[in-house]
């Protein structure tokens, strides 16, 4: 095949962000900086859109010095891996583009040239946790990506940024222990490291305690960065007080992130090879996933700052993927997959949009903001657009999403669960609707009139017109994307399951 | 009894299970948050002190190779090491960052407990950023 | 024997991780942890592993208890509470007792599970009678010609994780230095500080004897293995961290300013991007010259001399940038305390 000539394309993905930004350490210019993120970026998109398109559903994989799999470290790219790539990057282009006048907004002009270092490093981290087929080069990245996001959430000028930069240090650090400590049982079961090699291992091997061991210390390092029922106050806070293009970025890539590990780790190497029905472990799943879609929602209602509303509203939706991986069947899956991909575009926009605000407005609390607009129309009529597709309309991405959890839920014939996914949708489009009357309503409240420091310039709103784009798309197409999901589940998780 | 026999003869593996629980203890009931990172380290510790506890050969050497008695010598498994190096600098990358955060937040703050931290958080205006 | 003085030594760090839950004295408490970095450093000696002990040793008794010291007295955080050990023992709070309780099931829990694993130290453990093993050890000397098999792994078959590896400890060293300068409060204190420190030259006869025998052997050392590393224990990282403690010494024999002026902090952060370059390079060398990204065996004639060569380059690009980002964290956090 065509593709297979063209791998040496692999580690270029996460290898050219990480001498960009290490190069950019040297730099002191502000735009240059910003420009050579933006290029970056922008050929790191390129690369993984033409493994996209040219590489018809074929597994790419890439041995690092020349060694063969279970002895060195593998990238391995099969049509789920490069789904998620596609998404990192494409939300990495879109926020690069996006974030210049946010860094001298919100960062300051004195550290630009580190935070274009370090989102890159970010950037990489991400990419790198996605395309690895090795469980401790995982863990690596897993924590380049958390101290560069603790560095960044840091940098930005709130009050409050510092305490949520240790919760997520801590945090992070508690997930990456957790997971490795899983990856040590494996080793000490199976001795390797690599995906691939571990299935096999796994088949042959009877179910021990010690494996159900490894599991759940494997899956409570990953749900804990999912920021699941529990542990999930970290997360709002870190997406409130960090800088409004890495709120962006984080709203679009780290659930996703978290999902792809759940998936890859929990999924196609652990329970493909383990002979017991898992039932009891997904019961509990489901629970969990409940409880934070309720929480998510009830706490996104009542809060008047319009970034931790969005916040405690990605918890909600979390917990709906979360159900949708749980339930493990086909509709399911490919509902999580679905409602993944267009959450994050909604998502990512909305925190851009946001960002617009603060940029113009200096502020973000939904009472202060009445009223403003007729000053910025196009932020106004992109938010409003944004927040339709965030409550499902129907007609909306989301809404197919949703749709097509509602339909595992009946398959699976849980009336406490269809229940909980309609109400919780409910809840969905009650905050959103707050976000849309409370700007709304206030048009004939003239007493309260914002000034308005500054205009956005032109490519802050090309960034946010291509997200709009994106998400037109994939309301009047969700049938294309939706067999492309098929498609990987039909490869990954069915024929090889 | 051979149950009992498995577990005292994998008592390396016991102690860094006690290690990574205590960390965890630490984790959630102290305030001070430089005790906090101490746990966080104890935890990493243990986690090192299992896989280092998986590499070792009975009657093994460190994994050098001896030109001399070539055939005949047992050499540890030397990939855990690899790994546990890893673990090890990234530990210390953690700990820096976190101290550094640590040091910022008292300037900010005035304390680093956190019960009193979250009680002044509440206080405070979040939603505008700081200004020159 | 080997049972019993292991026992000995866990059971050591195990009193001394107890002590860690109970003392009230964080000065006291921060000692603790670094008697924990010793002794677990002399229990892996007695697991066989010499690099992980050294890195430990230097790193958790070294590195870290520093840190931790300079953070406390800059906090003014010296207890953690007004209790003794007994008091703290006895006020702990039930919410914590059902914490305590919920931890000690999943500890029990965990001991059962771990009671269906693979003995300790047999030798037909999975992990220890693979083939992945063999090759490891048997490999690296007779088709590489490099003895250290950890050298090897490091540096060869698991070269990308350190690549990782000197791209965190950037990330952190970069990280400390940017969050060190975040005042969002007061701005005047900087001046003050430069002031003050004007005369601070502790001259002391003592110190300086010290100072001046002990460089030259730390930096002797350093560059024994950091050269060394392939036929001994030992490699960039440790030489980094060496060079970086007497860094550190002459931090303290010059005093801050006029080491700042020795070296600037800049330049610093360059060095340890310049070793994270050298060995991004090194990989893109392999590639460019039509092998994998880090493949050494294309750089040189034969596969052994290509090897020896890339070991060394990345090895010294791991040295530059862990001494850089060693001095950076610890010349940051030194440089913030007042006396």
């Amino acid at each position: 095949m065509g593709i297979l000539q063209y791998s040496f394309l692999v580690p270029l993905i996460v290898i050219i962000p990480i001498i960009v930004a290490v190069v950019l350490v040297f730099v002191k210019n502000t735009y240059v900086s910003w420009f050579a993120t933006f290029l970056t970026t922008l050929v790191v998109m390129a690369i993984t859109s033409f493994i996209l398109i040219k590489g018809q559903f074929v597994t790419v994989s890439y041995n690092f010095g020349n060694f063969i799999p279970p002895f060195g470290i593998e990238y391995e790219i099969d049509i789920l891996t490069i789904f998620f790539l596609f998404l990192i990057s494409a939300v990495g282009f879109l926020t690069a583009l996006w974030s210049k006048g946010n860094i001298l907004s919100e960062v300051g002009d004195k550290n630009a040239n580190f935070f274009s270092s370090i989102f890159l490093l970010y950037y990489a981290g991400s990419l790198g946790i996605v395309i690895t087929n090795d469980l401790f080069n995982l863990f690596v990245f897993l924590e380049i990506s958390s101290i560069a996001s603790c560095i960044l959430v840091a940098m930005g000028r709130r009050k409050n940024a510092v305490l949520a930069a240790f919760d997520s240090l801590i945090i992070g650090s508690i997930s990456a222990s957790f997971y490795l400590f899983g990856v040590g049982i494996l080793y000490l079961l199976f001795c390797t490291l690599n995906a691939n090699d571990l299935v096999l291992q796994i088949s042959k091997y009877p179910m021990t305690p010690t494996l159900v061991l490894a599991i759940v210390m494997l899956s409570v390092g990953i749900l804990v960065k999912f920021a699941i029922f529990p542990v999930l106050w970290w997360m709002p806070q870190t997406y409130q007080s960090s800088p409004s293009a890495l709120s962006a970025f984080l709203a679009g890539t780290s659930v996703n992130i978290a999902l792809y590990i759940f998936i890859k780790i929990i999924f196609m190497v652990v329970a493909r090879g383990v002979h017991i029905s898992l039932d009891h472990y997904f019961e509990l799943l489901l629970i969990v996933a409940v409880l934070s879609m309720f929480v998510g929602g009830i706490l996104a209602l009542k809060q008047d700052n319009l970034k931790l509303l969005l916040a405690f509203s990605s918890v909600s939706q979390m917990g709906a993927i979360m159900v949708g991986v749980a339930l493990f069947n086909f509709y399911g899956m490919s509902s999580a997959l679905f409602l993944a991909i267009a959450h994050a575009f909604i998502k990512t926009g909305l925190f851009l949009c946001v960002g617009n605000l603060i940029y113009m407005f200096g502020t973000e609390k939904l009472s202060e903001l009445r009223g403003f607009g007729r000053k910025a129309p196009f932020t106004y009529f992109a938010i409003i657009f944004l927040c339709l597709s965030l409550a499902a309309l129907p007609g909306t991405s989301l809404f197919w999403g949703k749709f097509y959890l509602l339909m595992s839920t009946i398959q699976s014939d849980n009336w406490f669960l269809i229940v909980s996914v309609v109400l919780a949708s409910v809840l969905s489009f009650m905050y959103s609707w707050k976000i849309i009357s409370q700007l709304w309503i206030a048009k004939d409240n003239s007493v309260h009139l914002i000034v308005m420091h500054k205009k956005t310039p032109l490519y802050m709103n090309l960034a946010i017109t291509i997200v709009i784009i994106i998400n037109i798309y994939l309301t009047i197409f969700p049938n294309i994307t939706y067999y492309f999901v098929e498609q990987i589940i039909n490869l990954n998780i069915v024929s090889k399951g | 009894m051979h149950y009992f026999m498995n577990i005292l003869s994998n008592y390396p593996y016991i102690f860094a299970v006690a290690m990574i629980i205590i960390g965890i203890y630490i984790l959630m009931i102290e305030k001070n948050l430089i005790k906090k990172v101490i746990g966080m380290n104890l935890m990493q510790g243990g986690i090192i002190l299992f896989f280092v506890a998986i590499s070792k050969i009975r009657g093994g050497i460190p994994p050098i190779y001896d030109i001399e008695k070539n055939q005949e010598v047992i050499y540890s498994n030397p990939l855990p090491h690899v790994l546990m190096l890893t673990a090890i600098v990234v530990g210390v990358a953690v700990t820096a960052v976190a101290c550094a955060l640590i040091y910022i937040i008292y300037k900010n703050y005035g304390t680093i407990n956190e019960a009193e931290l979250s009680i002044i958080n509440e206080k405070e205006d979040n939603d505008h950023i700081l200004t020159d | 024997m080997y049972d019993t003085l292991l026992i000995l030594f866990l059971l050591l760090l195990g009193f001394s991780v107890i002590a860690l839950m109970l003392v009230n004295d964080l000065f006291v408490l921060i000692l603790i942890t670094g008697l924990i970095s010793v002794l677990t450093g002399i229990i892996y000696i007695l697991f066989d592993a010499v690099d992980v002990a050294l890195t430990e040793i230097a790193v958790g008794a070294g590195i870290s208890t520093i840190l931790f010291l300079i953070t406390m007295s800059l906090t003014k955080a010296y207890h953690i509470d007004g209790y003794n050990p007994i008091q703290r023992f006895s006020r702990i709070a039930p919410v914590n007792l059902i914490n305590a309780g919920l931890l000690l099931v999943v500890f029990l829990l965990i001991l059962d599970a771990l009671s269906y694993a693979p003995i300790f130290g047999n030798m037909d453990t999975p992990a220890n009678s693979s083939i992945i093993y063999k090759v490891y050890t048997k490999t690296s000397y007779e088709t590489f010609d490099v003895q250290n098999s950890v050298t090897m792994i490091l540096g060869a078959f698991r070269g990308y994780d350190t690549l990782g590896e000197a791209i965190v400890i950037l990330t952190g060293a970069i990280g400390t230095y940017l969050v060190m300068q975040i005042d969002k409060l007061e701005k005047s204190e900087e001046i003050s500080e430069n002031t003050s420190s004007k005369n601070e030259t502790p001259k002391d006869y003592v110190i300086s004897a010290t100072i001046f025998t002990l460089m030259p052997i730390l930096l002797l050392f350093a560059f024994y293995i950091q050269f060394h590393g392939d036929f001994g224990p030992g490699g960039g990282f440790q030489s980094g961290v060496m060079i970086a403690a007497s860094y550190f010494l002459i931090i303290l024999y010059f005093g801050k300013t006029i080491a700042n002026k020795f070296i600037d902090i800049k330049y610093l952060v360059f060095l340890a991007a310049l070793g994270v370059l050298i060995f991004s390079i090194t990989g893109l060398v392999g590639m460019l010259l039509g092998g994998k990204y880090l493949d050494y065996s294309v750089l040189a004639s034969n596969t052994s001399s290509g090897y020896h060569l890339g070991l060394f380059s990345i090895e010294l690009g791991v040295g530059t940038t862990v001494f850089a980002a060693t001095a950076i964290i610890i010349s940051q956090f030194y440089g913030k305390l007042k006396n």
